[in-house]
């Protein structure tokens, strides 16, 4: 203890005071004031201490004002609950997709979350209801296609009226959102999806008006092979997007499963925020607050960069945990309307360091780094 | 309770129809869709989150890490809800994972302990050692215009007290500033801390020394020696 203290409280007990009734006295609830008024009057400097105090506590309560707006608050508890009920592979999974290179049914899921959260969101039951209805046409596709095989009947023209996912959001300014599993799963919802209907092209293949956001590696890549893939990566932590940008700099461990070729030149920059949707959150906000949404969704390029990645839907998966592991980041396969690096055939060899036999082909695939306000 | 400027377990003290925090923590356990759950726990964070946020500032000053942290204690309390036990006031639990945040941050940082009641101000008395680096003050909301209706006097008392927090230890100013500037009683910060509420009271006592000696030292560094030594000998004289 300090000289200074150490006389501070020697000349409390001098007074007759203790702790508990000084206490008291400086945050203004009754104490026995004459004890006070006479401890106090036979010492200046005691009562000129005591009365700072009381200051200090009045000075203190004024420092409580709220400090963050509506919008400020609700910006950052929704950014929280699209990183905590999203679906989110964490490092555990990381290392062992990375270890067993299988498939989620594999990867132990981490168990300090409420598993009702991760599955409820899992399959959103807009999804589900899709999903139940694609398999139930294709049922009565399948059966009347066996049953009625001399007919001159046309499917694909009697397929036509149905409105397939990406039919639905026609007219909105928000991008198509293709109901599929996520980065972590395989490819087992693909008998019932737009994109492997037999009948009908995929939404991923066929020319489309406005971008579209995938879900799935294998989306990731097909898109990508297409030279149609826009990794968007977003969040609202300054340190995470810095790592994420520190990452794609170069000289990290992401070149274990995709090679850094440095940031873009600012006119491909600028082009390729043009290849992307604006409107990233449509169903944020009813149309009363429609400003409030737009201040949620104000986004603002950090960089710009292209990787080259191993036409693996492994590598994607690997390459989306990798960046989804950042606290806060948003990752977005998004589909341009066009291409927007060269395609590229799965047989190309387009990386060519080291010993043939270490050759490797590769697919460009454009990342742009945003910061959300 | 005490006469806290800010909200008192967790309720604005003018929408007494608003549901509790237990209902609101009620809400999330019972909800079955995912949209009930974004929405109850959405409900709830809303609720704290300026709380927490106003916390963090006061806890950490000046620092870019704020805005993180509180977002780390929003994730933290949706992360460890399984663990609460309803023992404790929902609000002095989420208070708890918000002060652990700061700390955690804090001892990162590598910036605390600067003042205690045992070591004096010996680290923050130096010549401009005070003033030549950004002070919680400066973070504070309205440190530096004047509210309509309050003295001179009192303003240059607030900005002295704000920044004169920045040098205490984080234990001590935790105490002080969940009593003071988020209006918990004695019981709650007992419960916070898992301690007794003697203790506390001992606590901040202690706290309220600590940060009396900063406050001083910070108005000498700002005068200068000279005028500092003026006012102790006018003082003195008094």
């Amino acid at each position: 203890m300090s000289d200074t203290n150490r006389d501070i409280f020697i000349a409390l007990i001098d007074a007759g005071l203790d702790e508990s009734t000084i206490l008291s006295f400086i945050e203004g609830a009754s104490v026995d004031a004459a004890a006070i008024v006479e401890a106090l009057g036979t010492d200046a400097h005691l009562a000129d201490l005591v009365w700072q105090l009381r200051a200090d506590r009045q000075a203190l309560m004024q420092t409580a004002t709220p400090t963050v707006s509506l919008a400020q608050t609700e910006a950052m508890v929704d950014a929280v609950l699209d990183q905590e009920l999203i679906e989110k592979i964490d490092s555990d999974d990381l290392a062992a997709i990375e270890r067993t290179g299988q498939s989620d049914g594999n990867v132990r899921k981490p168990t300090h979350k409420p598993v009702k959260v991760r599955r409820a969101r899992r399959v959103p039951r807009r999804a589900r209801r899709i999903t139940f209805a694609l398999a139930s046409a294709a049922i009565v596709v399948l059966v009347l296609s066996v049953t009625l095989p001399r007919l001159d009947f046309d499917f694909a023209s009697s397929a036509a009226p149905e409105r397939t996912i990406a039919e639905s959001g026609e007219g909105q300014e928000a991008p198509i959102r293709l109901a599929q599993d996520d980065a972590t799963g395989t490819n087992s919802q693909a008998e019932t999806s737009p994109r492997s209907t037999p009948d009908r092209p995929s939404i991923l293949s066929r020319p489309i008006e406005r971008p579209i956001v995938v879900a799935s590696a294998a989306d990731a890549l097909e898109l990508a092979r297409q030279g149609r893939l826009i990794m968007r990566l977003s969040g609202t932590r300054v340190s995470s997007i810095e790592e994420t940008r520190r990452l794609l700099a170069g000289d990290s461990d992401l070149a274990r499963f995709a090679a850094v070729n440095g940031s873009l030149e600012e006119d491909t920059a600028l082009a390729l925020m043009d290849a992307l949707p604006r409107q990233m959150q449509p169903v944020m906000a009813s149309a009363d607050d429609a400003p409030t949404a737009a201040e949620r969704t104000s986004r603002k390029q950090q960089g710009a960069y292209m990787l080259r990645v191993e036409p693996s839907e492994r590598a994607f998966k690997l390459l989306i945990a990798k960046f989804k592991n950042q606290p806060g980041m948003t990752v977005e396969l998004v589909g341009s309307v066009e291409a927007v690096t060269t395609p590229a055939n799965a047989g190309d060899i387009t990386s060519l360091a080291g010993e043939p036999a270490s050759w490797r082909s590769r697919i460009s695939v454009p990342v742009v780094v945003e910061a959300i306000k | 309770m005490n006469e806290g400027p800010l909200h008192t377990n967790g309720k604005l003290p003018d929408d007494a129809e608003r549901p509790s925090d237990e209902a609101l923590v009620a809400a999330i356990r019972s909800a079955e869709s995912p949209e009930a759950v974004r929405e109850a726990w959405r409900d709830l964070l809303v609720r704290f989150q300026p709380l927490m946020h106003s916390l963090c500032r006061q806890m950490l000053g000046p620092t870019a890490q704020i805005d993180d942290t509180c977002q780390d204690a929003l994730i933290k309390v949706m992360r460890g809800l399984h663990t609460f036990d309803e023992r404790a006031r929902v609000s002095t639990w989420i208070y708890r994972v918000t002060v652990n945040c700061c700390l955690t941050q804090l001892r990162k940082d590598g910036r605390h302990k600067t003042v205690t009641l045992d070591s004096g101000l010996k680290t923050a008395s130096g010549p401009g050692s005070l003033g030549s680096r950004p002070t919680l003050g400066d973070f504070l909301p309205q440190s530096r215009e004047p509210i309509p209706g309050r003295s001179v006097q009192q303003e240059d008392q607030r900005a002295l007290v704000t920044e004169a927090l920045g040098n205490l230890d984080p234990d001590l100013r935790s105490v002080l500033l969940l009593r003071d500037a988020q209006g918990l009683d004695y019981a709650q910060i007992a419960e916070l801390l898992e301690v007794r509420v003697g203790t506390v009271k001992s606590r901040i006592f202690r706290a309220r020394l600590a940060l009396r000696q900063s406050v001083e030292s910070v108005r000498a560094a700002r005068l200068g020696p000279s005028e500092a030594k003026d006012t102790k000998l006018d003082k003195d004289e008094a």
